[in-house]
């Protein structure tokens, strides 16, 4: 488990992280959305142990991250611009992680290279940049590092490329245990893939839920009350996030599972009911308009 | 542990990816040097030097050899070059990721501890330049064994060449790395570099400049050069070795004492250095302010001291002048360097603030420094507390030669530093005291700058006075000692008469010159205006016994009230100069009638004191130029001097026997001989051309110095100062 407590940090006069407190658990896709300069990357490269937190604590299974070689044995980090040396190919990469991270799997590593047609001879140069990206995240994967931390690595990659991944994932987490953590700027990126979600802004954290909860705990109904009466005592009954109303018909979105919901609208009187459902998106919005920040502003641009 | 993991396979891992450095290693370090070598030796053609130096041609190939070893097996400038260009390299090649975020993002999230990947990247640097520069020398002495010349070097002197190139090249190597790890750009690091490395220079330089403003402050060349930092701490080793030869144990220890603070200042710097500093100027923002400061105030206290020297000499109220500039610059530099610091032009204007502290602390220091306020320039150590004292009189005899024991040339402070030690000190501190309180008062008495230097050249001669206390410190100072007063010429009397002060002024008591002294006697002779007198090697090696002698009795008093008879040249060849070849030098000193043993040995070999009579010389032709006698009174009659100067020389021909007989008595031979303490021995305002019969001068062993014709030769002689005839005044005019 990677446990950030109370972190910080600033550059200079800009806050960067302002005090996060999350916990990231094991076996899960973690994805930590949030804005240009929400401090998304930030927080990753203090968990990579790259920076140094101004005040808090980030351990990984119990350890302290900053310059702990044990630690970051169970962490690969994957810049949002991956560094290869110059004139070199996937093997000197592998060679090189082979020595950091002692249990680098190198024949699952040029498996994978097959897997996605990617050469290993070539001079990683030449490559795309999405290609650049694949490799970045063969190599991260085949460290058998546990955590995998991967700042916009995601961003571009083609559908194909994405399935390729998430697949990759899927064994992995099953075989043993692995669990990425992905930022992005962009949700639509992320839905596919993660299982839990960590919305960052202004270096604070806005929330952090399981995404299968937040599907499950959320609902949205139409209906059209007989009187003004029944819809009070509905309102009584259930945990109203958002209201929309044209004319008599009402568009509610209530926090609560859908039985307890469709309870509720049973025992009031309406002309009609009807439970809809929720993009990830959609819920998002109900859920950060709650806190006050309207989320088609911070990520869905 | 496999090796997989471990340290090495990391350091393996850091050569490969730094190979071109290791190729460049190898080519500067391994193959140039011997490369030349073997060009060298293989194109040394041993028939041609036997037919051309006979049987000395052994002598002058292993001679060439041993030169061209100096050059790539010693320690020098070209070598030491070498080191230093490799070390930048070295640093930058494995530091530099500091300053890139991709590769920062890449390295420091590696599972690898810091201190390790500092290691491992100083290690990679250091075994590059280890290996190749140590198999490079032992090519080269196998290069020169196979050829037969494995005599010409030691192999210990190449040994110990490389551990010293070893040293620079670590000093230079750790100061790099420090300042790219405190700096967070390559222009910000190269700006490190040059800080780091010229900050003791500029300091020094500025406190030394201000110093040589004062009144008895004295500074030594050596003074400027650094000491805490690698290179210069190299370069005072390499002047200590200039002037003694060898290389002091102590610079030794300093070489590497400072080499090993900055390699730990750069570990600790890399650290504590924060990753997200790439990009920056500086990596520790804490030290961004007083950085600032510490380079703008030296800045403009540099600029103060040139408006100083210039204000001072154009204007009366040059303070208010220096103090404006100082201002002024103050302000510029402070906005240049808040510019350079945020790589943005815009910023000239931000940090208000650091104009005015800087403006503050800048004339602060500038009035500290003018007015020597805490009073080091002319404070004294306590006397109880001085070990011994040197005083060099200025301009005084022998000057011409001061030579260390392996006959390195040196000036005469640097020479009495090291040699002289008197240990009675009460008289040195009564002359020093007395001269300073004297001067102190002649000070008082002169509103014009100008007008008093001139009086103080009339009035004063300087003498550095050395003082060294028990606890080792060195205080050196310059003293203006008046040269009119009476206590002041006994205790030079007493201060100079003694044997502690000959044997630490006189240099060619020390030295043994034997085996040196040249056989070509065109160079050993003793001269006046009169005579020269060719000596052999054999005979003036003898003089030299005879002159030593002659200082056990020296007595400055008898010397200061007699005229020089004439002076002894000598040549000198030493077969241990540069590159094998032959080191020539000269020297000479002054011969007094008081010289019992010199005066005696010279007339042994056949000198005559001359001894003219008023029969002998035909005319007598005086030449008096006013400009070297006329004393001004006031500043105006100072500055108006112009007409002293553009005055035609008056001359005056004598040939009056009468008048001769009487001129006679009053002239001395023409030979410099500035007696110091007491001026001018003979009147230099008179320049007195006397023609003489040749028959009376020619003897067996000694020429005419000037040219004869007409039967008879001139000869320059001078009046005795204060000794000129009441006639000839008249005759010229002379009020």
């Amino acid at each position: 488990m990677i446990k950030i407590e109370n972190v910080s940090k600033s550059f200079e006069d800009i806050k960067a992280v302002d005090d996060i407190s999350v916990e990231i658990g094991e076996k899960i896709v973690f994805g930590l959305l949030g804005t240009n300069g929400a401090g998304k990357s930030t927080l990753l490269r203090m968990i990579a142990g790259i920076l140094k937190p101004d005040a808090g604590n980030i351990s990984v299974e119990d350890m302290g991250v900053f310059d702990n070689e044990e630690a970051k044995k169970n962490m690969f980090f994957i810049s949002d611009s991956p560094y290869f040396f110059a004139n070199s190919n996937p093997i000197d990469m592998m060679k090189y992680l082979a020595i950091q991270y002692p249990q680098f799997d190198e024949g699952k590593f040029k498996e994978y290279l097959k897997t996605f047609d990617l050469s290993e001879k070539r001079k990683i140069g030449t490559y795309s940049k999405g290609m650049k990206r694949q490799l970045a995240l063969l190599l991260g994967i085949c460290s058998n590092a546990k955590y995998l931390l991967c700042d916009e690595s995601f961003d571009g990659l083609d559908p194909v490329m994405r399935q390729g991944v998430k697949s990759i994932f899927a064994r992995e987490m099953d075989e043993r245990g692995l669990t990425p953590v992905i930022a992005s700027h962009n949700l639509r990126e992320l839905e596919d893939i993660c299982d839990h979600v960590g919305l960052l802004h202004k270096g604070g954290v806005l929330l952090s839920k399981d995404l299968e909860d937040m599907k499950l705990n959320i609902q949205r109904v139409q209906c059209v009350f007989k009187s003004e009466d029944e819809e009070k005592k509905l309102l009584q009954m259930v945990d109203l996030v958002k209201e929309e109303k044209m004319g008599s018909l009402c568009t509610y979105t209530l926090r609560g599972t859908r039985g307890d919901i469709e309870n509720a609208f049973d025992s009031v009187s309406t002309v009609f009911y009807e439970t809809l459902p929720l993009s990830l998106e959609e819920i998002f919005i109900s859920e950060t308009e709650v806190v006050g920040y309207d989320i088609k502003k911070l990520i869905l641009g | 542990m496999t090796l997989k993991n471990s340290f090495w396979a990391r350091v393996k891992e850091d050569y490969k990816r730094r190979l071109w450095l290791w190729l460049t290693a190898v080519f500067m370090f391994m193959i140039f040097a011997p490369l030349l070598f073997l060009v060298f030796v293989a194109s040394i053609d041993e028939a041609s030097y036997m037919q051309i130096y006979g049987n000395m041609g052994p002598d002058m190939i292993k001679q060439a050899v041993t030169g061209t070893c100096e050059i790539m097996l010693g320690t020098n400038v070209f070598k030491l070059f070498l080191a230093g260009v490799f070390a930048v390299l070295a640093a930058f090649s494995g530091f530099y990721w500091l300053d890139d975020k991709v590769r920062v993002d890449f390295y420091a999230s590696m599972p690898e501890k810091r201190n390790s990947m500092f290691a491992i990247s100083l290690l990679g640097g250091i075994v590059m330049y280890i290996s190749t520069s140590f198999v490079g020398m032992l090519l080269s002495h196998g290069i020169l064994g196979a050829f037969g010349y494995g005599d010409c070097y030691p192999f210990y002197e190449s040994l110990k060449s490389t551990g010293m190139c070893f040293l620079f090249f670590a000093g230079i190597y750790f100061v790099c790395i420090l300042a790219i790890t405190l700096t967070g750009n390559v222009f910000a690091a190269v700006c490190a570099i040059m800080v780091l490395s010229c900050y003791e220079l500029l300091i020094r330089g500025i406190i030394i400049g201000y110093q040589s403003m004062q009144d008895y402050a004295y500074y030594m060349d050596t003074d400027f050069l650094p000491e805490f930092t690698p290179w210069g701490s190299f370069l005072r080793a390499f002047v200590e070795e200039t002037y003694t030869g060898i290389v002091p144990d102590v610079s030794y220890f300093k070489i590497i004492v400072i080499t090993a603070i900055f390699g730990a200042l750069a570990y600790v710097a890399y650290i504590k250095r924060p990753m997200e500093a790439t990009g920056k100027t500086l990596a520790f923002k804490k030290m961004s302010t007083p950085l600032k400061l510490l380079l703008a105030i030296p800045f403009t206290v540099l600029i103060g001291l040139a408006a100083l020297a210039v204000a001072e000499s154009v204007s009366t109220k040059y303070l208010a002048v220096v103090v404006i500039v100082l201002i002024i610059s103050s302000i510029i530099i402070a906005a240049v360097i808040e510019a350079i610091f945020d790589l943005d032009v815009k910023s000239l204007l931000r940090k208000k603030l650091h104009w005015v502290i800087t403006a503050i602390v800048a004339v602060a220091f500038f009035f500290v420094l003018r007015n020597d306020a805490f009073g080091t320039v002319r404070r004294l150590p306590d006397v109880d507390k001085v070990e011994s004292v040197a005083v060099i009189p200025n301009s005084f005899m022998d000057s011409y030669l001061f030579m260390t024991e392996k006959l390195i040339p040196v000036d005469a402070v640097r020479y009495c530093k090291d040699n002289m030690y008197i240990t009675d000190v009460e008289p040195v501190y009564e002359l020093v005291k007395l001269s300073m309180e004297d001067y102190d008062s002649f000070k008082t008495q002169y509103t014009d700058t100008g007008f008093m230097n001139y009086n103080r050249y009339e009035n004063y001669d300087d003498a550095v006075v050395i003082f060294r206390t028990k606890s080792g410190k060195t205080v050196i100072k310059n003293i203006p000692v008046p040269v009119e007063s009476e206590r002041a010429h006994e205790l030079e009397n007493e201060i100079f008469s003694s044997e502690q002060f000959t044997n630490g002024f006189f240099s060619i008591k020390n030295l043994d010159l034997s085996e040196l002294i040249s056989d070509q006697n065109h160079w050993n002779e003793f001269t006046n205006s009169f005579t020269s007198l060719e000596m052999t090697a054999e005979e003036m090696i003898k003089l030299i016994d005879c002159y030593k002698a002659d200082l056990d009795d020296f007595d400055y008093d008898k010397i200061c009230n007699e005229p020089i008879m004439g002076n002894v040249y000598y040549e000198i060849n030493d077969r241990r100069g540069v590159l094998g070849s032959r080191y020539i030098s000269s020297g000479y000193f002054g011969i007094y009638p008081s010289m019992e043993r010199c005066v005696s040995y010279l007339k042994e070999l056949g000198y005559e004191t001359p001894d003219i009579e008023a029969e002998d010389i035909n005319e007598i032709h005086i030449t008096y130029n006013e400009y070297a006698d006329v004393r001004y009174n006031t500043p105006e009659e100072y500055y108006n001097s112009y007409d002293s100067y553009t005055n035609e020389p008056k001359t005056i021909v004598y040939g009056d026997k009468e008048k001769i007989e009487k001129l006679l008595s009053c002239m001395t031979i023409s030979e410099y001989d500035r007696k110091w303490g007491r001026g001018d021995y003979n009147d230099p305002a008179y320049e007195i051309a006397a023609q003489i019969s040749t028959e009376k001068l020619y003897s067996s062993n000694s020429r005419m110095m000037m040219s004869t014709s007409m039967g008879h030769t001139t000869v320059y002689m001078s009046f005795t100062k204060g000794q000129v005839p009441d006639f000839v005044k008249e005759d010229l005019g002379i009020k």
